[in-house]
């Protein structure tokens, strides 16, 4: 039966068996799945500085090839650096304004708060009572903050890269291009830090 | 019945049809495709009332030479059936291999002004006869009048609207339309004048069929004599046939179709208008259709029961599937045909497609069922951070049932509404991989519309309870395969026993069966072995 699988096949350009079968050694022998999940779906960029903002920022932006963005703080953030201990992170960013109540709706998610690059997304507060202002980085739609850290707020330091993250965001689809190249790459990134 | 010949003389003698002049007898139970027997049984001919100069009408109201009927303006005379039937517009409905077909008319408005002018007369004239019967719609007598004919042209059977599937619709023009319409400006002059200056707002077009009973049901029947002759005028020009269009109903194409590939999209994926990949399974089926039936793609419509990720297998009896075919020619495939595009497919063995079949409009509610109720079998490779204990295979092992809470996956998010949906996880079987101590062999059994991918490495905590979770480890999914969608439809194929294949058919098709199976009983192992060469390499 086999040999007959073989002629039949023969017959039909490629050969199948083997063709699928390489294409599986392919995909294993790529070097990509071997890495986590937010390394190989998301390309990582670092925002140090903002316009109107004196301090130095040092968050992440995890662009996914679909173009939501993965918000988190970088190696260098002083949280992560001196590993403070988080006692709170609030999201009431004024007295009108809580990032808690964003309600998307729909796929264009409706209803969505508005972010300039500068808008604060929270302040975490810290037990030696300092306190962090976390910037949205990107200019576009909050999506989703992650409820996650108003229980546990050390995910931050924990998880920095997957559950620790800080919000989901939708940007601006025309200043894509532009927003990503203002960012640095994580070796520029660390070549500023070593500076 | 001497109101009814008194009537009947009056109308062909103001130059009325014959066919019309019967549908102003009110009478339903004609039979339009044969009146000359209802005015010979009831002696119309005898009846004919004299008129007072000259007895032209007598008996021979078949000789008079034909005008332009007054209201239909030739509609039911014998001069627009030929025009149609000579029409090389209708050439085309010649290529629908449909047995049946049905037919309708698109008419000039200006024979809503004519029809209304003969009701005003009518009704004047003929007071008491007109109080309670209404005439049989030009429509309804139209389509009588032309199926005999029609259906003997094209060699197929007249069928009712409401159950036939091929439809042909003529349409006419009449040179001296606008013209004629021109009469309801004076009749509604501020509707007209409102109608002519916002031109956007109705499309440009003055005298539109709806505003033109809109107008005609404002205007008093006084008003209306001022301005249009009551009866309606003999027209110096017949009907002109403007178009004629063909419709078939779509017909639906089923099957189950298996993807080998981990680099094929379900459907075409286009990115600011660029392709990113060379084909789809939708795009190779649809070749296939088209290389054997010649139905081209544009009049395809590919559904399927869920879809899998571009890099996801999917094996065993495959995924279920409809297309529906918009506007068929050819409608009637065979068996051997459908086993032609199967083999078609499998020729790239990309995919494979099985029990392509005809399948009922009635039948489609099945697949999205399918969609939202049949559970899925799943086969994943999951590769933890650290080597993988008895353990937590165990942990695994033992959940049953698992209720989990998934927030739209961020994969997904940008296309998809955000949300949190409730799925369960009917059974979970997890073995380890020989030689690869980070790897698990995971079974799954799940609800319809479960994110695998991310019931497995979570999501970043927003797939709750996650593998990750449930062994206490970072964990990430390698491979993916779906094994089972457990949806019993269409109905299966019986390859071997159909007296139309051929024994190379037969043969062929056999062996594709113990290809995928083939394929299906060694792809995980082959994922394995090749895995841990790599990883050997790598070390």
């Amino acid at each position: 039966m086999l040999l007959c699988t073989t002629k039949q096949l023969d017959l039909n350009k490629p050969l199948p068996q083997r063709n699928i079968l390489e294409s599986i050694a392919d995909k294993i022998n790529d070097k990509k799945i071997f890495l986590s999940v937010h390394e190989r779906y998301y390309e990582h960029k670092y925002c140090v500085a903002l316009p109107g903002i004196s301090q130095d920022i040092h968050q992440k932006v995890g662009f996914h090839t679909n173009r939501v963005c993965l918000l988190s703080l970088a190696e260098n953030h002083p949280i992560r650096k001196e590993d403070k201990n988080i006692s709170r992170i609030n999201f009431k960013v004024s007295e009108t304004l809580d990032r808690l109540q964003n309600k998307v709706s729909g796929k264009s998610k409706r209803g969505a708060q508005k972010l300039h690059k500068s808008s604060i997304i929270c302040y975490i507060e810290c037990s030696d009572d300092t306190n962090y202002p976390v910037y949205s980085c990107v200019e576009g739609k909050l999506v989703e903050i992650n409820d996650k850290l108003i229980t546990n707020p050390n995910l931050l330091k924990a998880k920095p890269d997957s559950d620790g993250y800080i919000a989901l965001l939708l940007p601006v689809l025309s200043m894509y291009e532009d927003l990503k190249s203002s960012m640095l790459t994580k070796e520029q990134y660390f070549c500023l830090g070593s500076i | 019945m001497e109101e009814e010949f008194k009537l009947f003389n009056d109308l062909l003698n103001i130059g009325c049809c014959k066919l019309c002049a019967v549908r102003y007898l009110c009478k339903k139970h004609i039979d339009f495709s044969n009146v000359e027997e209802y005015l010979f049984e009831n002696r119309f001919h005898e009846n004919a009332v004299k008129t007072d100069d000259e007895t032209i009408y007598n008996m021979d109201y078949k000789k008079i030479k034909t005008n332009p009927c007054i209201v239909c303006l030739g509609l039911l005379q014998e001069e627009s059936l030929t025009q149609i039937i000579q029409s090389d517009k209708l050439e085309k409905a010649k290529q629908y291999d449909s047995e049946v077909f049905t037919c309708s008319i698109s008419m000039p408005a200006a024979i809503l002004l004519r029809e209304r002018s003969m009701q005003i007369y009518l009704k004047s004239q003929f007071p008491t006869f007109y109080k309670e019967n209404t005439e049989i719609p030009l429509n309804r007598v139209w389509k009588v009048f032309v199926k005999n004919e029609l259906g003997r042209y094209l060699q197929k059977e007249f069928e009712n609207s409401d159950t036939c599937n091929f439809s042909i619709n003529v349409a006419m023009s009449y040179a001296l339309d606008i013209e004629e319409l021109d009469h309801l400006r004076k009749m509604q002059p501020k509707m007209y004048l409102e109608r002519a200056t916002q031109r956007r707002k109705y499309n440009c077009e003055l005298f539109s069929r709806k505003g033109v009973i809109t107008a005609l049901s404002n205007t008093p029947s006084n008003n209306f004599m001022t301005n249009y002759p009551v009866p309606p005028e003999i027209p110096s020009e017949f009907l002109q046939v403007k178009d004629i269009e063909c419709k078939h109903n779509s017909i639906f194409f089923a099957g189950r179709y298996t993807k080998y590939s981990r680099d094929l999209s379900q459907s075409p994926w286009i990115i600011d208008g660029v392709k990113t990949m060379e084909t789809s399974v939708q795009e190779i089926i649809f070749d296939s259709i088209k290389n054997v039936l010649g139905i081209s793609e544009n009049n395809l419509k590919f559904s399927s029961s869920g879809r899998e990720d571009c890099d996801v297998r999917c094996l065993g009896k495959g995924r279920p599937f409809y297309i529906e075919v918009l506007d068929p020619v050819k409608t009637q495939i065979s068996f051997k045909e459908f086993r032609e595009i199967e083999k078609e497919v499998n020729k790239a063995a990309l995919i494979g497609v099985f029990h392509l079949q005809n399948v009922d409009r009635s039948e489609l509610t099945k697949v999205k069922e399918g969609e939202e109720e049949k559970t899925k079998d799943y086969n994943a490779l999951c590769l933890s951070r650290d080597p993988v204990t008895q353990e937590q295979l165990d942990k695994i092992n033992v959940c049953g049932k698992v209720e989990i809470l998934q927030k739209t996956p961020i994969r997904v998010l940008h296309r998809r509404p955000l949300a949190i949906r409730n799925k369960t996880i009917y059974e979970m079987k997890a073995k380890a991989v020989e030689g690869e101590p980070n790897l698990i062999d995971l079974h799954l059994n799940t609800q319809a519309g479960t994110y695998v991918k991310e019931f497995v490495h979570g999501d970043f905590g927003r797939t709750t309870p996650n593998i990750g979770e449930i062994i206490g480890t970072e964990v990430d999914i390698i491979a993916l395969d779906v094994t089972a969608i457990n949806l019993d439809w269409p109905r299966e194929i019986e390859y071997g026993s159909n007296d139309h294949t051929t024994s190379s058919d037969n043969n062929d098709i056999s062996c594709r069966l113990i290809f995928s199976t083939l394929v299906a009983a060694t792809s995980c192992y082959t994922i394995w072995e090749v895995t841990a060469a790599a990883r050997i390499t790598k070390c």
